[in-house]
């Protein structure tokens, strides 16, 4: 008797343990349930922790009215930043990828370049592609793969104000030199303070801040005419020189920069003379009093800074591109965008018909043409590109790679690993 | 019999579907260009002559190789220390909970770990540094030198290891019988003289395990280098795994991806089989 028990023991142990494994086996939800289609959406998280709404409830609530009109489905889902390309990438490779979307420019260039992404471009009219302030950026290679959704986010140069004063600085710098003749004032005035700091200890995104506003400034390009990778240039050595000079010629950046990721704790705490921060992040500071400068000007006058366009996109997989493009068009209206920027995140206005609702300080800055502005263009392997530009600059700044081999490092690598052929 | 193999069956496929054949298919897709979007195209060993010229993955090979030196010896030798001294002085509820708190670390999440090191070792305001800062003694930079960064991790993990490898000792020496022990004593030996002639030898079987252990896990590091340092500063805490992970998921070369860890696989294999070796010398010689 207690050998028949322990055999039928071992047998639902068994299947039991094959139940378990073969769960996870299952097909993924079918894009059709009852009759309704499904349209998948990835976003990406912008609702802090103390949000009275989080983003999964945001999205759905706005998408409501728009399931309800066309008897579908929106299936969002929110993807935390960390990893985020990684997760897309496994959700499209699985077969598991959203229909909708959301990259940003870096991201971009890889799936464009794979034929997964769809031209949204025959789906507006004239009428809707003027309304759409950022609508340009979304055009690569002549086909709209992308509509800018989170515009902005411009990096812009700020500077501690009490730090300032006693400095004698009355103006923020414009300029590459003014802004290393307020650093000298700086630490002549105020020696136990760093004139500039970076957070040169994060991952690839920062080069965002660290790098592309002086960059581009310098009148480098990450492409050349013909669309090819070409940062190895005369203009992007002598950004990268600038920034050499910061650390080891004037002694403006501190050597805590290589393992510091978030340079906002030092500027709160007023041990920060200058440092360039997104706009989002300046509204979060907090006991500082401070003042800004949208770029500073390279030595041929060129001001440049970077400008996020992170956009939405529709992936050519999707069953079903118009009833897609209803919903991109929804979200995207200023109405829902209004919305998203009262209560999730404050970002500009990305359409004509949609009011500034944003701080008072950037209104002029998001609503007036801005040629200071430069956003990325998608191009393949860009994320591992500006890696490897990261690392370099990392090295750089412990001295231990020269200014002219920091690019060319990077382009080298490129060209070897990277390149399309 | 019949029986056995149906018992069996669930973990023989468990096996089969997440051990070998993975390896399998990594193995082809070593000989392969693939980007993991799109189709793969047989490239021959061009991936695996790739590596021996590729200076980033060289990089990651002199890093896991000096964080496997460091690490494996030191962790070892704590962790039979700590558990000798346990075992002999400590076998009381002090003791116990000496033990457990030493395992805490070990089931700590590598993630939160990497966070809470990351600010230990802060450059400003961070303890190490503050610490230092009461003797007089100026702050390292930590985890933004390529001198000191890989060390840092190197620390973290050690404090990490330690516990798993102690529990294993402590589980030994407490199976030795004592009445070695009580000879020796009677002999006059001392306490250090009883540990390297009684203890030690008789704990080679755990010794081999706690190193081949150790070497595995060591060349497999990944996560403690990701969270504290993301690789950085420059590529000084880049390991192996973390090269395979990038040209993987961040350049989409699965095929070189898959090289690498093939080749990965053969290093740890052999570095196991010199191992063994060493170790069946080593008993044929004390026969």
């Amino acid at each position: 008797m207690r050998k028949r028990w322990k055999k039928l023991g071992a047998v639902c142990v068994a299947t039991a343990m094959c139940a378990g494994l073969l769960a996870g086996c299952g097909s993924s939800e079918s894009s059709s349930d009852s009759g309704k289609k499904t349209i998948s959406i990835w976003f990406p998280a912008y609702a802090g922790t103390d949000a009275e709404v989080s983003d999964q409830e945001f999205w759905e609530e706005q998408l409501e009215p728009l399931e309800k009109e066309e008897n579908c489905n929106f299936d969002v889902q929110i993807l935390p930043w960390s990893n985020y390309e990684e997760k897309y990438l496994s959700g499209v490779t699985s077969g598991n990828g959203p229909d909708i979307g959301y990259m940003s420019m870096e991201m971009m260039g890889d799936y464009i370049a794979k034929d997964l992404l769809a031209d949204m471009g025959s789906y507006f009219n004239d009428e809707e592609k003027d309304n759409y302030i950022y609508y340009d950026y979304g055009t690569i290679d002549g086909k709209q793969y992308a509509l800018p959704f989170i515009a902005g986010n411009a990096r812009i140069l700020i500077g501690n104000k009490a730090i300032l004063e006693k400095a004698g600085v009355t103006q923020m710098p414009t300029t590459w030199d003014e802004l290393v003749s307020a650093c000298q004032a700086i630490q002549k005035t105020s020696p136990d303070v760093k004139p500039f700091d970076m957070a040169l200890g994060g991952a690839w995104g920062n080069v965002d801040e660290n790098f592309l506003p002086f960059f581009w400034s310098a009148g480098g390009e990450l492409l050349d005419e013909d669309g090819n990778v070409n940062i190895d240039t005369e203009e992007g050595r002598e950004a990268m020189q600038f920034l050499y000079d910061l650390r080891f010629t004037h002694n403006f950046i501190d050597e805590s920069a290589t393992s510091n990721d978030d340079a906002r704790i030092d500027f709160e705490a007023g041990k920060t003379g200058f440092m360039i921060l997104a706009t989002s992040n300046c509204l979060n500071l907090e006991g500082v009093d401070w003042d800004w400068t949208t770029a500073l000007a390279g030595p041929d006058g060129e001001a440049k800074t970077f400008f996020a366009a992170d956009s939405l996109v529709l992936f050519d997989k999707c069953e079903d591109k118009d009833l897609a493009m209803k919903a991109i068009k929804h979200l995207s209206s200023a109405d829902v965008m209004s919305e998203f920027h009262k209560q999730i995140t404050e970002q500009p206005p990305i359409t004509k018909d949609e009011e500034y609702s944003g701080d008072e300080r950037f209104k002029e800055l998001y609503t007036t043409e801005n040629d200071n502005f430069k956003t990325l263009t998608p191009f393949n392997s860009a994320v591992s590109l500006l890696t490897k530009v990261n690392e370099n600059l990392q090295s750089m700044m412990m001295g231990e790679m020269k200014p002219e081999e920091v690019l060319k490092n990077a382009q080298d690598y490129y060209n070897e690993n990277l390149a399309s052929e | 019999m019949v029986q056995g193999y149906i018992y069996i069956l669930p973990s023989l496929f468990f096996m089969v579907c997440f051990c070998l054949l993975p390896i399998f298919m990594s193995t082809y897709f070593s000989f392969t260009d693939y980007d993991i979007m799109t189709k793969a195209d047989f490239v021959g060993v061009d991936n695996y002559s790739k590596i021996f010229s590729d200076k980033y993955i060289i990089d990651a090979l002199k890093n896991t190789f000096v964080y496997v030196i460091v690490t494996v010896p030191i962790q070892t030798f704590l962790a039979l220390v700590f558990a000798a001294f346990l075992a002999d002085r400590m076998q009381n509820i002090v003791g116990n909970f000496l033990r457990s708190a030493m395992f805490i670390p070990v089931i700590a999440s590598s993630v939160t770990a990497g966070a809470i090191w990351r600010t230990i070792f802060g450059t400003d305001g961070g303890i190490v540094n503050s610490i230092l800062g009461i003797f007089g003694i100026d702050g390292l930079n930590w985890l933004g030198s390529s001198k000191t960064a890989l060390i840092c991790v190197c620390v973290v993990a050690i404090w990490k290891n330690v516990g798993y490898f102690l529990v294993i000792y402590y589980a030994g020496i407490m199976g030795l019988s004592p009445e070695l022990y009580e000879a020796a004593r009677v002999d006059g030996a001392t306490s250090i003289q009883q540990f390297f002639k009684i203890t030690m030898p008789m704990l080679k079987p755990i010794n081999y395990l706690v190193i081949t252990l150790g070497i595995i896990w060591s060349f497999q590091v990944f996560d403690l280098s990701y969270t504290m340092t993301n690789g950085g500063p420059g590529r000084s805490t880049v390991t192996l795994v973390m090269g395979i992970y990038n040209a993987a998921f961040k350049e989409y070369r699965m095929g070189y991806a898959c090289a690498m860890a093939i080749l990965l696989l053969i290093i740890i294999l052999i570095i196991n089989v010199v191992e063994n070796v060493f170790f069946k010398e080593k008993e044929e010689t004390a026969r």
